[in-house]
């Protein structure tokens, strides 16, 4: 035994020391407790060994515990009643545990053959509506073979109406238990949550959904492998059922794992799964739930759900005792994965558990990933339209009638009427099918909130297809038809460029079934230059397949297998606005894939660049013909922004910025004849926002500041529009920001002050709504630094040393939790000690500078790498010895600081990295140093 | 339900120490403690969260309104955190069997489950820890039942073991290193 005083005396004793010194820190601590242990090392040890763990214990018991309460114990008689009970083929055997929706056996086979498996008996009445779900969802669900998933082989009711399962019995242990037990690294707990994700996605192309997934639905067995439990328990229970807990209306859900859009009621869908994926995988990162606190309730956490953005994987990790993974390696593209997952809007999450899968496997093969941090630039472009659900609603509505009298009239043609009859019902459905497919489809994908009804769609659509296929025999026209609507069906199913159901295998499986389509009309003789089109069409969407799929290879090369096509084309179908459109879609996406970074085989920057102009120049021709069409407007918007976009990346500032100066034309022309186009409207901040970084390095300040005030406008009226849009209110104070600094620079201090005053004023709405979110009080903090670098500007120290100081007080809680914090705190002292010594006062200069220095070598000791805190402690070091050259000067300490700067920027220097303006400040600090 | 004389010599017997008197006050006491859960779950009264020390004080109400009995409220929560500890411990038990129960567990947990069995202390560990620790400091032990347990507060702990405050918070801290390490082992 290796614990610490085993007996009462001994105890007692080490209690004497131990009670002196609890409540001090360090250093006092350590000096107080070697002082009292009067070296007795074995008594040092054993002091030390319990003050590591003085808070180790929690306060209080948790809520969770506490709920153990409600555990139906005195179920137990009326259980066991069950055993050695029959149930359909099987006879119970033993209990194997209890849950919110169930009681589960183990049970064997009566009639002969030798099956074990698991009998769950739902806590459930059984009424005729739960009986008739049962009868039609029992065969899909049993059809549901995957590796990764538990196997239901039947379900029924017993003798005396109690409903039951049959279930795959899985030796194994809870994925929460096996991360704990085993402790897997990353690339296992990554590799096992893949092969989850892919059992969700085969099923999810079924167009099912699992609705409760969670740790505890996840068993591991004994090699390792994952199996997922209950899938389509929570839908057979019924879209008001009850899973494990049940809310006032009766909503199923487990609330810990709920998404936003289960507690707010609203339709449930795989985006619901991947959002639900995406809490388990941060939790397998961090060991820590995504929003639950210590002694939250129910309540509150369906709360935070709702209302609260969860914390980066990393920094939740850092805040963290013992993190499974390290922080560091979470930060950046895992951090960007899991948030990309867990977004609050369905329509910003993953499109499908295929694409989580692909970042995950991007990130483990070491390639770029798509998800994107939220950077300010990012937020800006999260402002999607929000007002057109009810739009969405009455159209969702008018399709359900429309593609289900599609589907009775193909039916009641099937049955076989009197012909005549069935020939005039016949072209109604082609009509019908028409318009389902090609008008209210396109409407429908733009459409928020539309994806149930888009799988819906998609169901029928497919269903109708193969028969008219088997009808379709030499009809040309007909083969024709059916190229076109393969081609939407596919879009829907799996487009990665458009709103879609996340089906990319059934999406490929529709575009081939298209070409054969094309092919057999065209060997029936109709092949024309439209169906050349829909031909070209096809190829770019299974390059886009393969493109996502990380194919390059088949990618390129069906790309230009499409433009070859578009080519071939005649010049007035080419000319054609439709057909145009997608040709010069087509020549971005390839050169997308040309300019691809880190793929060193395919990069072809020129290439690109090359593609991207002729799309332009398409479209700029296009928008000659037709100077009024709208959509050749904003076409021709795209590519002036990504000709920016490209400049601004080759640092070619002038260009760069001419360029979106001339985008800024288009987008303000097109959303001032759009005046309620909130996404038009949110494009021209964009554009403004991205002109003040290009125009600052172009030391136009000037130009810079109209710029980032014009975003500013343009983002505060939105904000006025939808106050309760706490995204928005976001992008809004990163905006303030920036306008403020370069308000700031350009020497227009007096300007700044009332759009800081604005952003803390949104900071604090922010913190209101969160009290106690960290990113909002340190994004608080940053805005009181604004505050004092806009009063130092105009010679106010005092007011400005207070508003730095208020910055301090709202980092110095948080500099344990990450960083990033704690060098937002060093940044703060060093704030101060500057104006100190800018306002005279030497000695708090010196104090308040040698502090600054002390925390930045701690932060570049502690990351060594990153190289912006180098920078920021070889900008402390300068000014500390300025303080000390000032006043009563202290040479000996000036010319270490000095020198100690000197060293960090010749260290940048050596690596080929020092900047310009490094370099300016490097020289500055020579003319100071007093020559030896 | 025990009629009003049983309650009071139970009550009597538990008092003086008799652990027979104190099991058959065990129900009354686990229904109230879970009647309030319940209703506090339920969010029947708002703001009213599933901590335990409403849990204990509201059962506390309950009970003493129907029962003259209950009335000595430092004892009432003696008793009360000593319930918590063992229905905590029991359950724990009862998951742990269920687990090995044939080695396996096919079952969906109910999202109470779900919590505890993700990462959170575990019960029989600080179980089997606090009966050493009583071993070696009875009133330590004592204090963690009230404080993690029971919920009390530091003053209502005091009035409980009938020592002052300082002793109190000097305890808890001594007890909650110890404990902490001794679960960290």
């Amino acid at each position: 035994m290796s614990g610490p005083a085993q007996t009462p005396e001994a105890w007692a004793a080490l209690q004497r020391i131990l009670a002196e010194v609890v409540h001090l820190s360090e250093p006092a601590l350590s000096a107080r407790l070697t002082e009292l242990c009067g070296g007795d090392a074995a008594l040092h040890a054993q002091a030390l060994g319990l003050l590591a763990h003085r808070d180790a214990l929690p306060e209080r018991l948790s809520p969770a515990r506490i709920a153990a309460l409600l555990d139906e114990r005195d179920i137990g008689e009326t259980d066991d009643a069950w055993l050695g009970r029959r149930v359909g083929a099987f006879a119970l055997d033993a209990r194997l545990g209890r849950g919110g929706s169930g009681t589960v056996y183990r049970a064997r086979r009566t009639d002969g053959f030798e099956q074990v498996v698991a009998v769950k008996l739902l806590h459930h009445r059984a009424d005729a509506a739960l009986l008739r779900r049962f009868e039609r969802e029992r065969s899909i669900l049993a059809g549901l073979a995957h590796p990764h998933i538990a196997r239901l082989f039947d379900a029924g009711t017993a003798t005396d109406g109690t409903p039951y399962l049959v279930l795959e019995l899985v030796d194994g242990v809870t994925w929460d238990v096996w991360l704990t037990q085993r402790t897997p690294d990353l690339r296992t707990r990554l590799q096992r949550f893949i092969a989850v994700c892919e059992a969700v996605e085969y099923a999810h192309r079924r167009l099912l959904v699992h609705r409760d997934i969670k740790p505890a639905n996840i068993l591991v067995d004994a090699t390792g492998q994952p199996r997922l439990l209950d899938f389509g328990i929570a839908a057979l229970l019924g879209g008001e059922g009850e899973t494990t807990l049940t809310r006032e209306g009766g909503r199923a859900m487990t609330p810990a794992y709920a998404a936003p859009e289960q507690i707010r009621g609203e339709p449930v869908t795989t985006a619901t799964d991947v959002y639900a994926l995406g809490l388990v995988l941060y939790e397998t990162l961090t060991g820590r739930h995504a929003l639950r606190e210590p002694g939250d309730s129910d309540l509150a956490l369906m709360r935070a759900i709702t209302e609260r953005d969860a914390l980066r994987p990393s920094l939740r990790a850092a805040a963290a005792d013992a993190p499974p993974i390290p922080p560091q390696t979470l930060r950046g593209d895992l951090d960007n994965i899991v948030l990309a997952a867990i977004e609050k809007d369905p329509q910003r999450r993953y499109g499908s558990a295929r694409a989580l899968i692909d970042d995950l496997e991007a990130w483990l093969a070491g390639r770029p990933v798509s998800a994107r941090p939220h950077t300010p630039w990012y937020l800006l472009r999260k402002f999607a339209g929000r007002n057109r659900l009810a739009v969405a609603v009455a159209a969702v509505a008018a399709i359900g009638v429309l593609a289900a009298g599609a589907i009775a009239l193909w039916q009641a043609h099937a049955a076989g009427q009197a012909r005549a009859l069935a020939e005039r019902r016949f072209a109604q459905v082609r009509g019908f099918a028409g318009t389902v497919l090609f008008d209210y489809q396109e409407g429908i994908q733009k459409l928020a909130g539309s994806l149930p009804m888009q799988q819906r769609l998609v169901r029928d659509s497919l269903g109708f297809l193969e028969g008219l296929r088997a009808e379709a025999g030499d009809d040309r026209g007909l083969w024709a038809d059916l190229a076109a609507a393969y081609l939407k069906t596919g879009d829907l199913q799996g487009n990665p460029y458009l709103s879609n159901v996340g089906d990319f295998a059934g999406a490929a499986g529709s575009y081939a079934r298209a070409l054969e389509a094309l092919d057999r009309a065209a060997a029936l003789g109709d092949a024309g230059p439209s169906r050349q089109f829909v031909r070209a069409e096809l190829y770019a969407r299974q390059a886009h397949l393969a493109y996502q799929d990380t194919k390059l290879e088949p990618a390129r090369a069906l790309y230009e297998k499409s433009l070859a096509q578009y080519a071939a084309l005649p010049s007035d179908v080419r000319d054609d606005i439709e057909v145009t459109l997608e040709h010069a879609d087509t020549l971005d996406f390839y050169g997308d894939l040309l300019g691809r970074e880190g793929q060193a085989s395919l990069l072809d920057a020129e290439g690109a660049h090359a593609s991207y102009e002729r799309a332009r120049a398409l479209r700029a021709a296009a928008l000659a013909r037709s100077p009024d069409e709208p959509r050749l407007a904003y076409a021709m918007y795209k590519s002036e922004l990504r000709e920016g976009e490209y400049q601004a990346g080759r640092n070619d500032m002038r260009r760069a910025q001419a360029a979106l100066l001339v985008a800024l034309h288009t987008i303000e022309g097109l959303s001032a004849k759009n005046p309620d186009d909130a996404s038009m409207r949110r494009e021209v901040a964009l554009v403004y926002a991205r002109l003040v970084g290009v125009q600052d390095a172009l030391d136009d300040l000037d130009a810079s500041v109209a710029s980032a005030l014009k975003a500013l406008g343009i983002m505060e009226a939105m904000l006025a529009q939808a106050p309760d849009d706490d995204s928005i209110r976001q992008g809004v104070t990163a905006t303030q920001g920036w306008a403020a600094r370069q308000l700031i620079k350009a020497g227009r201090a007096a300007e700044a002050a009332p759009v800081i005053q604005r952003q803390i004023e949104a900071n604090e709405v922010r913190l209101r709504a969160a009290p106690g979110n960290p990113e909002i009080e340190y994004s608080l903090s940053l805005a009181y630094r604004r505050l004092g670098e806009q009063r130092a500007a105009g010679g106010d120290y005092a007011g400005a040393l207070a508003a730095h100081r208020r910055a301090l007080a709202l980092q110095q809680p948080l500099v344990a939790q990450s960083a990033e914090f704690a060098l937002g705190a060093a940044l703060s002292t060093f704030h101060i000690g500057s104006v100190a010594l800018a306002a005279g006062d030497v000695a708090a200069a010196r104090r308040e500078l040698d502090a600054a220095v002390a925390a930045l070598d701690a932060l570049v000791t502690a990351s060594p790498d990153a190289a912006s805190y180098r920078e920021y402690q070889a900008d402390a070091l300068a000014r500390q010895g300025d303080a000390w050259s000032a006043g009563r000067k202290d040479a000996a300490r000036a010319d270490a600081a000095y020198r100690r700067a000197l060293d960090a920027w010749d260290v940048f220097e050596r690596a080929g990295v020092l900047s310009p303006h490094s370099a300016g400040k490097r020289d500055a600090v020579r003319a100071r140093l007093v020559p030896r | 339900m025990s009629d009003t004389l049983d309650i009071t010599a139970h009550l009597h017997a538990a008092r003086r120490g008799d652990a027979a008197a104190l099991d058959a006050l065990f129900p009354i006491v686990y229904d109230e403690l879970k009647r309030v859960a319940r209703r506090a779950l339920a969010g029947e009264r708002a703001g009213h969260t599933l901590q335990a020390t409403a849990l204990v004080h509201e059962a506390y109400l309950r009970l003493a309104a129907q029962h003259a009995d209950w009335s000595d409220r430092r004892y009432f929560f003696g008793i009360a955190a000593a319930m918590m500890r063992r229905i905590l411990v029991n359950h724990a038990r009862d998951r742990a069997a269920d687990k090995r129960g044939g080695g396996v567990m096919a079952t969906t947990l109910s999202a109470a489950d779900a919590v505890a069995a993700n990462g959170e202390l575990d019960v029989l560990e600080l179980h089997a820890a606090l009966e050493t620790l009583a071993k070696l400091d009875e009133r330590q032990a004592r204090v963690v039942e009230l404080k993690f347990f029971g919920g009390l507060e530091i003053d209502d702990i005091a009035e409980v073991v009938g020592v002052s405050s300082a002793t109190v918070r000097r305890d808890w801290a001594m007890a909650r290193m110890w404990l902490g390490r001794e679960l960290a082992a």
